[in-house]
């Protein structure tokens, strides 16, 4: 090759004007408000800790006060067996407030769901993982991870209407309110969180291990229930962990289905109030800030916290060290325990082989039935989301029309209408998506791009940083793992009562924040893992042409990562109008709304709202317009289905664009 | 020190574009290299060679300030780019002034036009920008290829022309220097060869220092050698700089035991 005629060189320095002193400010302006926007986390856990302390302590104050004649102690809150805070005791008595009825009933719900959730989510896994063509499973993980997406009014009202009557006939005794019902629909809801952490650890088994096993002529059921499952067991803890603890703390479905009594009961076929559904009817009921009974939501939102925190760390913890075990395993096979297993198994199996054993009918059953069990694991949920659409559908089609759409909530069933609901839902999602992608955004970046540099400047010590990294992390992974009721005591405390001047009370904008809070720390979590996918060579490249970090972050990070970031927006407002149902009734108002926020005169931001699952809520309460609740089912499941593929179809939109490194 | 010697009693040059003097990197308490002091001349091509893990990418990384971005590395001693100390200069200005291209291509997720726009907008380039990425596109000899799919993605190009394209977007800043960190590691012969006679067109221009483990391209291509090996010393591993000197002296009477193993094993 040869230089092209007339090729010069013009070393002309004067011929780059770029003004180093502007760069360095925006540099600084940019790393300084994206660190400000990551303590936004921080300050939110900081936050419930104080409230729920705050509040608890003055609940017993309260307590104390008002039983001081009935000798009430601080002891009452462990020994009582009753739970009677949200009744007026008769002279002479006191409340009881024996707060273990309530967990019990969760414990229960808790339990039922991990049963249901531990062996379904995990045969699924097997499924999608080792029997399932690559193309299907694609198709079949997103359908499962629907029962996540459908609000949880929706199975709360499922399992009250539908299934309960069917345990009825099967077990006499049940009450038409139970814990069995959201035991086991709870445990389908949380199904999908096994299901994704068991994918990712049995993908994330080294292919050396497939290949050593089938050498040795193990068959597939013996290769998964040998080897996968031993090797990937911490993790599956994690998840069975995890998803109990999502289901301990959840909300409607209990409302819903296992009654606002609380019981001290062991029998899941009783009523019983959860944790959780106390809270959602304490933050409901219209009660004073400073009564008894609005205050005592705080120290049953204390227990619900410390209880979930612990579960959630055990899960997080057990997972992170699940991850690094297997990163280290692809990395060296040295002193490994997993390969070990592996080893030793494979010897086994190699002795037995060596027998000669002709191939026995016996291991052939072996791996269809598994293969069928794992099949059969999809049918409860796949018959769950079936009936909804179905039943709704029947139920409701005949009120979908345009009036429907267009007329708000009335009295009368025949001239109601979902607008209010509708403009409400989605002004209110709306306004959390911006504020999700502003914080969010500005946080994850903080944490991805500039955080280690900035604490190895403060503390100068590698390992103590990567400590402190970990617990941000982990207090990530623990704030998205709460129970959304306890943000919903957060922006009852936070947003209604202290911010009232500003916000108004129960409005749009407290709604808004709240859902922010609630979704942030998930917003994060996705947004950090869509800029890590971006590959460091691009960074390296960005920055041997003299980007400053700024611009590599703005015109090489984000661009690259953009398919990533839009599908978490939209897969956050999914979440987000799920979630509206529990939140929106804590923090809006159960009342008969007639507006949108766009016609009230306090303008849009301070305006009383109602969101589609809260009306649905609404409707289910009253036999005349539980139709109605199936026709809002319908236009909620459309708008989650339209958000959920509208996710999937950006995350693939630029999937195409790969790169390798 | 021996180098010291080689540096002043061998070498003779058009001008010293980098000097190192006791250039030693630390990754936290680890020593990747140490104690280097070389100097590197203008507008002549100098092959960092030696086997995996003797440092020589680490030393690369120094000279355009890029280990900066990784956390916890130290770096003592003193690197000097045209006579300026780098620790002195902004990092922004000093890699457009001392371009680099990647082991692996690593081209913006963008168009073609755009991948070598970008570096020259955000550097404030003065003249026309259009004019300047067709230039550096014919430079590389991808222009004639690529002249009307220029606003396409520019990973749709091939492995060797997107590292061409890597290329020319580096020069495209005309920087004094050009760093190369094994820019034909995974490329064909055929792309190989291309960009070693680019290598040897550009001297004219750019000073260039290049790492391979290639012996024929260093060969081919270089007029100095720095050959660098790897040392165990109180359980720590790190490199140092062995013998420095021109191609034909290195290859043909080299002076240390261990560059004449390196370089018989590797083609004997």
């Amino acid at each position: 090759m040869t230089l092209p005629d007339k090729f010069t060189v013009d070393n002309n320095k004067s011929r780059w004007t770029i003004d180093h002193g502007f760069v360095n400010l925006t540099e600084s302006i940019f790393s300084g408000v994206s660190a400000i926007l990551a303590t936004v986390p921080v300050l939110v856990f900081l936050a419930i800790i104080g409230f729920m302390i705050y509040d608890t302590v003055s609940f017993f104050q309260v307590f104390l006060e008002e039983g001081k004649e009935a000798g009430a102690s601080l002891l009452n809150f462990f020994g009582d067996k009753e739970w009677s805070v949200m009744f007026e005791p008769p002279e002479g008595t006191r409340r009881q407030i024996g707060v273990i009825s309530l967990i019990l009933s969760s414990g229960i719900v808790a339990l039922i769901a991990i049963v249901v959730a531990a062996p379904l989510g995990t045969l699924s896994a097997i499924l999608v993982s080792e029997f399932l063509p690559k193309r299907l499973s694609y198709f079949l993980v997103p359908v499962l991870n629907l029962i996540s997406g459908i609000p949880t009014v929706v199975l709360g009202a499922f399992a009250f209407f539908t299934f309960s009557p069917l345990l009825q006939r099967l077990f006499p005794d049940t009450q038409p309110y139970n814990l069995l019902s959201s035991g086991i629909i709870v445990g389908l809801f949380v199904t999908p969180i096994v299901l994704g952490i068991g994918i990712n650890a049995i993908t994330s088994v080294p292919r050396s291990y497939f290949e050593a096993a089938h050498s040795l002529g193990l068959r597939k059921h013996e290769y998964i229930l040998k080897i996968v499952l031993p090797t990937v067991m911490p993790a599956l803890i994690a998840a069975f962990t995890l998803a109990g603890s999502r289901a301990f703390g959840e909300t409607m479905i209990p409302v819903l289905a296992s009654g606002l009594t609380p019981q001290f009961t062991l029998n899941p076929l009783n009523a019983g109030q959860t944790v959780s559904s106390f809270i959602f009817q304490a933050a409901t009921a219209a009660v004073g800030f400073d009564t008894l009974e609005f205050k005592s939501m705080f120290a049953a939102g204390l227990v619900l916290f410390l209880l979930t925190l612990i579960l959630n760390s055990i899960g997080n913890l057990s997972r992170r060290n699940f991850a690094s075990k297997m990163l280290s395993m692809g990395v060296s096979q040295v002193d490994d325990s997993g390969t070990q297993t592996a080893q030793v198994v494979m010897e086994e199996v190699h002795l037995t082989q060596s027998n000669f054993r002709p191939a026995s009918p016996l291991r052939q059953l072996g791996e269809v039935v598994l293969g069928a069990l794992s099949f059969i694991s999809v049918v409860p949920i796949g018959l769950v989301l079936l009936f909804l659409v179905v039943s709704n559908w029947r139920q409701g089609a005949k009120y979908l029309n345009w009036k429907f759409m267009t007329q708000f909530a009335d009295p009368d069933p025949e001239q109601a209408g979902i607008l209010a609901a509708l403009v409400g839902n989605l002004w209110l999602v709306f306004i959390v998506i911006v504020i999700l992608i502003i914080v969010g955004l500005g946080a994850a970046i903080f944490l991805e791009e500039y955080a280690s540099t900035f604490l190895i400047r403060i503390f100068k010590n590698k390992k103590l940083v990567n400590g402190i990294e970990t617990i941000l992390e982990i207090n990530l992974d623990n704030l998205s793992a709460l129970p959304t009721i306890i943000y919903g005591v957060l922006g009852v405390e936070l947003f209604v009562r202290l911010g009232e001047k500003f916000t108004g009370g129960r409005t749009v904008i407290s709604g808004a924040l709240t859902l922010a809070v609630l979704a942030l720390p998930f917003m994060i979590t996705t947004f950090r893992t869509s800029l890590r996918n971006v590959p460091s060579a691009l960074r390296y490249a960005g920055y041997s042409v003299g980007m400053s970090k700024f611009q590599v972050i703005l015109q090489i990070v984000i661009p690259y990562a953009f398919s990533g970031l839009a599908s978490g927006v939209l897969l956050a407002s999914a979440i987000t109008i799920g979630e509206t149902a529990a939140l929106g009734a804590v923090v809006g108002s159960l009342g008969l709304i007639s507006f949108t926020p766009f016609q009230n005169q306090t303008g849009p931001f301070l305006s009383q709202f109602v969101t589609i699952p809260l009306q649905i809520y609404i409707w289910t309460t009253k036999p005349t317009t539980i139709p109605l609740s199936s026709a809002a089912i319908i236009v909620l499941l459309g708008l989650i289905l339209i958000l959920g593929s509208l996710s999937l179809f950006i995350g693939n939109l630029f999937q195409s664009k790969t790169y390798e490194n | 020190m021996r180098t010291e010697q080689l540096t002043s009693t061998i070498l003779q040059g058009e001008g010293v574009s980098i000097s190192l003097e006791n250039v030693t990197v630390f990754y936290g308490i680890n020593p990747a290299i140490q104690d280097v002091t070389m100097e590197i001349f203008a507008n002549s091509v100098t092959a960092f060679i030696g086997a995996s893990g003797c440092g020589k990418t680490t030393l690369l990384r120094c000279i355009n300030r890029m280990n900066d971005l990784i956390t916890n590395t130290q770096i003592t001693g003193e690197i000097r780019v045209l006579g300026e100390d780098v620790r002195k200069l902004d990092p922004i200005d000093l890699r457009r002034r001392v371009g680099m291209v990647f082991q692996r291509p690593n081209p913006f997720p963008t168009s073609i036009y755009e991948n070598i726009a970008m570096g020259l907008k955000v550097n404030g380039f003065k003249g026309d920008i259009a004019e300047q990425v067709e230039k550096y596109l014919r430079l590389v000899g991808l222009y004639d290829e690529v002249k009307d799919r220029l606003k396409s993605n520019a990973l749709q190009l091939s492995g060797g022309q997107q590292q061409r394209l890597c290329i020319a977007r580096s020069l495209a800043l005309e920087p004094e220097i050009i760093l190369m960190d094994e820019p034909c590691a995974s490329l064909d012969p055929i792309s190989s060869i291309k960009i070693d006679n680019l290598i040897t067109q550009l001297k004219k221009y750019f000073t260039v220092v290049i790492i391979t483990h290639n012996l024929q391209q260093a060969a081919r291509i270089a007029d100095r050698i720095a050959f660098f090996k790897v040392v165990e010393s109180g359980g720590a591993r790190f490199g140092v700089l062995d013998e420095y000197a021109t191609s034909t002296d290195f290859f043909t009477k080299p002076k240390s035991a261990d560059s004449y193993n390196y370089i018989n094993t590797r083609i004997g």
